[in-house]
């Protein structure tokens, strides 16, 4: 015997499910819920059902964020959030910033299919496209850190201008390697990520100090002088590319 | 055409419901009374297991929805399902790999365990 309070609370969760499912096979649900509870009892239709509900709510939930568009750029905003996250903590000196970086590499490879295969879309341009938004946004990364040095020249900045300085800066880098991030994770179609990394890099290595108070210890020298090495590498090699891709540039090379 | 092993090796729910379907056209709580008979009680689906595996199935072409309703006087809001011939392409290399593993893992074992 079917309690009609039960089959209307049954109802009521199915709402939980997300709404591509639930307009389908909502009706079927409840159905199969009457049917249960008709052969074999309210209890056991409940016993089955709460399980059910417990274990594919999240499920599906998760499954229908994973497959939109809109979420793999969120994916890739969470990815690159986290790692900055991590870098910054790191930097100040607060250890457990590794396990934001660990989370971000985790999110990373273990999503980077599903990423690429989200992102598919038949623009060839793509790629290309998001490559030059993450190269204008590393140039804002870049502006923003010479703007700081020209601005302060040894002296102490104002509070608002060091805000505005700080908020810019961390919303182009995250900017630019969220771009950076999505244009690698986009089907090889045209564009070159060396110019947006080269940009980049040079950007780090140029907001080190900046980040460190201007004391430098022998390590930070260190990855100041990698970055900007490789900074240096791969807009020299952009820049190269860009040379000998153009109809001169193949009859001088 | 498909190749039906690229579907291979499939999950335990889907194959369920897969041989449950080759015996004719059914509604999901039909389907799930004939997967919880095959499998002597051992595997229980809940609803949204079921129809979540349904929902798969049909988009990946292995089993389709009715347009019309097998027996008249049942409740027309039911919906019925039945396997493509694709479907039943995989369902069988799905059985004929699970038979050789099988076969392997009788041979493998001690004689009186298998």
């Amino acid at each position: 015997m079917t309690s009609p309070r039960s089959a209307r609370t049954y109802a009521a969760l199915v709402r939980l499910y997300p709404p591509s499912f639930r307009q389908h096979y909502g009706n079927d649900l409840v159905q199969h819920f009457r049917d249960l509870a008709s052969d074999r009892g309210i209890r056991a239709a409940w016993t089955r059902s709460a399980l059910d509900l417990l274990v594919t709510v999240p499920r599906y939930r998760l499954e229908t964020i994973m497959h939109s568009r809109l979420s793999s750029a969120v994916l890739g905003v969470t990815i690159v959030l986290l790692a900055t996250a991590g870098i910054v903590s790191v930097v100040v000196g607060l250890m457990p910033g590794v396990a934001f970086l660990a989370l971000a590499v985790a999110l990373a490879s273990g999503q980077r299919s599903r990423l690429a295969r989200a992102i598919r879309v038949p623009d060839e341009d793509r790629r290309r496209r998001r490559f030059w938004m993450a190269t204008a946004l590393a140039i804002v990364f870049l502006a923003t850190l010479v703007s700081y040095a020209a601005e302060s020249r040894g002296e102490e900045i104002g509070d608002a201008s060091l805000l505005l300085h700080n908020a810019v800066g961390l919303a182009a880098m995250v900017g630019a390697l969220t771009f950076l991030v999505l244009g690698l994770a986009t089907p090889r179609s045209g564009g070159r990520p060396w110019l947006p990394a080269g940009i980049t890099a040079l950007a780090v290595a140029l907001a080190i100090p900046a980040i460190d108070g201007g004391e430098l210890s022998e390590g930070w020298w260190m990855v100041m002088a990698v970055a900007g090495v490789a900074g240096i590498g791969l807009v020299v090699a952009a820049a190269l590319a860009a040379y000998t891709a153009t109809p001169t540039g193949a009859v001088r090379g | 055409m498909a190749d039906p092993s690229s579907h291979l090796p499939l999950p335990q729910a889907q194959f369920h419901v897969l041989v449950a379907l080759t015996e004719g056209e059914r509604h999901g709580y039909a389907i799930m009374q004939s997967v919880e008979a095959t499998s002597g009680g051992v595997v229980r689906m809940g609803p949204a297991t079921l129809y979540g595996t349904l929902k798969r199935l049909v988009e990946e072409g292995l089993a389709e929805e009715l347009p019309y309703r097998p027996a008249p006087d049942d409740d027309q809001r039911r919906r019925y399902y039945r396997l493509t011939a694709f479907g039943q392409q995989v369902c069988a290399a799905e059985a004929a790999r699970l038979a050789s593993l099988v076969r392997v893992a009788r041979a493998n074992l001690r004689p009186g365990v298998a």
